[in-house]
């Protein structure tokens, strides 16, 4: 090896096809720091550097004839270090350039650390973020939860439980509204008044079972018949349709109120009833109560004359 | 029937090689680190007498990297799972798998998987267990590990250079060549650095005495992968296995021994 060669600024190996060191030059021996040459290529390499050099080096090497910028591990006499290596193959032999690389490996080293601190930083992000989605996702499900829940305490609290008409409360509060409706715009109120004929006695020869039966059966029947306008149970056995527009003008109304008074009468129970219904038409003056209240004695006065008819309030 | 739009699809997914049209199959599969040209010196020995099928697992070679997720393949069992699926396509019976490296011990699983797929086993420069281990020399401390993995990424870029021209095996045709280069460097070099995790990470000490079928161990000498003693391991606890102390030198006998590695083989399956 001449002169040059063996002080070149780079470590220069070569090796036999089982990787024995056939020459290398000086720059070589002082990389590793030691006074001959130590015969086998292994013995320049640390464990790992070893088994990464079969692993890769040899399938690349044997592939192409070259390889190159190879980063690998060398053994020194101040442990390991960094090193690149060049080689090429010819004449069954490897040549190979050796540059140990301690700053640069260092360096390479930070950057790698700083990669992964990064990707350590990306996947907790990544984390949180997906525990954000999930904290969001709860919420929306606690929140349609909560409407679903306001929904049925809203239908618990104005329905009848057992005609599944509205109640009461429900039906005062339509009425105010029907008559603040009517203030403002002029619109027609009426309210239609119904009780079931001898209700008690139905009671007491079939029992409550089929008291019940019998208000669940004429509750059907108002609710089918009452053409979309809100039908109440507001009592124990009356019941109340609210009417809005033309359909509330006296004749109309009380037209109506005789078709459902017939239809109680045709309708399926399990024991035949009749209703007695008042009608009233609400006046400029009348507040609810009033209009109530003459509802209230047109249907008095359907009873009085016989019970299963209509009776319309006199203004 | 198997034979379908998955089987095509699996085929794909792998790029499936299938070579010879007659004789019993022997599946060609290749280690850590390269792809199924690794096996270009031997394959094509095989070709008269033999239907070869060569292979990518996913995430190597020409195989479809989309195809691949941290979660099947973060164990062994996964890239099993890739040779399972490539017997069902091609309705293997009976055939002989050659496992270099880390397939040996996928190989192992897959015949446990798929029993009736594999008749005969081959492992060249198998180990169930690259960590030391009370009582057990795997040849690695875990920061041994660590300092490789750290090369692979520090290599990456290059390893995908090597990677390239040996897929497109056009290196007459540097632009073609360049193009791959392009497209193996954008692909996630977390892929293979998962690989080499899973693979100097595993433990399969415990698969050897369920393998049913009759196994080749092979060793070459001074494997740096690979301790001496741990082939003996594997013997003997695989039952009826055959071992065998190559002349060869190093970890990659297929390209440095062709010859000596074809005709342990051919000597093993009766040929």
């Amino acid at each position: 090896m001449d002169t040059q060669l063996e002080r070149a600024p780079v470590g220069y190996v070569i090796l036999d096809e089982n990787w024995k060191i056939v020459e290398l030059n000086r720059t070589m021996l002082l990389m590793t720091g030691s006074e001959e040459s130590p015969g086998h290529f292994r013995e320049l390499l640390t464990i790992s550097g070893w088994m990464y050099f079969q692993t890769y080096f040899l399938p690349a090497i044997e592939l192409h004839g070259y390889v190159r910028e190879m980063e690998i591990s060398l053994r020194g006499r101040h442990g390991r270090f960094p090193a690149l290596l060049s080689a090429l193959k010819a004449d069954g032999r490897y040549e190979c350039a050796i540059m140990a690389m301690p700053i640069r490996g260092e360096y390479e080293s930070g950057l790698l650390e700083a990669k992964r601190e990064a990707e350590r930083i990306q996947k907790k992000t990544e984390a949180a973020n997906q525990q954000l989605m999930h904290l969001v996702d709860e919420i929306e499900r606690k929140q349609s939860e909560l409407i679903g829940l306001n929904q049925r305490f809203r239908k618990l609290a104005t329905t009848d439980p057992l005609t599944g008409l509205s109640n009461r409360r429900a039906f005062e509060e339509a009425l105010d509204d029907l008559l603040e409706h009517r203030q403002k715009e002029g619109t027609s109120a009426a309210l239609i008044m119904v009780d079931i004929d001898r209700f008690k006695k139905v009671n007491d020869t079939y029992g409550h079972d089929t008291g019940d039966e019998v208000l669940k059966s004429v509750g059907r029947t108002l609710d089918q018949e009452s053409g979309g306008f809100l039908a109440a149970r507001v009592g124990g056995e009356e019941f109340c349709i609210l009417i809005g527009g033309a359909g509330a003008h006296l004749p109309v109304a009380k037209e109506f109120a005789e078709h459902m008074r017939r239809a109680v009468e045709a309708a399926d129970s399990p024991v035949s009833v009749t209703v007695s219904i008042g009608v009233a038409e609400a006046l400029e003056s009348d507040s609810p109560v009033d209009l109530y209240r003459r509802a209230d004695m047109a249907l008095y006065q359907s009873k009085q004359e016989g019970r299963n008819r209509v009776t319309v309030a006199s203004e | 029937m198997r034979k379908g739009v998955f089987s095509l699809d699996v085929l794909k997914r792998n790029h499936v090689n299938v070579s010879g049209e007659s004789g019993r199959t022997v599946v060609f599969a290749h280690g850590l680190g390269c792809d199924q040209t690794v096996w270009n010196r031997v394959e094509p020995a095989f070709e008269g007498d033999f239907r070869t099928v060569l292979f990518d697992y996913v995430g190597a070679g020409e195989s479809d990297r989309s195809a691949y997720s941290p979660g099947r393949y973060g164990s062994l069992a996964g890239y099993a799972k890739d040779v399972v699926e490539i017997a069902d396509a091609l309705e293997l019976h009976d055939a002989v798998f050659v496992g270099h490296s880390v397939s040996s011990m996928i190989g192992a699983i897959a015949t446990l998987e798929r029993p009736s797929a594999f008749g005969q086993l081959v492992m060249i420069g198998p180990s169930p267990r690259y960590l030391n281990d009370s009582g057990y020399t795997g040849g690695f401390e875990r920061a041994d590990v660590e300092e490789l993995l750290e090369m692979m990424e520090m290599n990456y870029l290059e390893w995908a250079k090597y990677m390239a021209p040996v897929s497109m095996q056009n290196p007459d045709r540097p632009a073609l060549t360049e193009e791959l280069e392009q497209r193996f460097a954008k692909n996630d070099p977390s892929v293979m650095r998962q690989f080499a995790e899973v693979t100097f990470l595993s433990d399969c000490r415990d698969l050897l005495n369920e393998i049913k079928v009759p196994t080749l161990i092979l060793q070459t000498q001074g494997d740096a992968v690979v301790p001496p003693e741990v082939g003996r391991f594997i013997h003997d606890r695989i039952p009826g296995s055959e071992y065998k102390l190559m002349d060869a030198n190093g970890h990659n006998p297929q390209i440095s021994a062709p010859q000596e590695t074809i005709r342990a083989i051919l000597k093993f399956i009766g040929e």
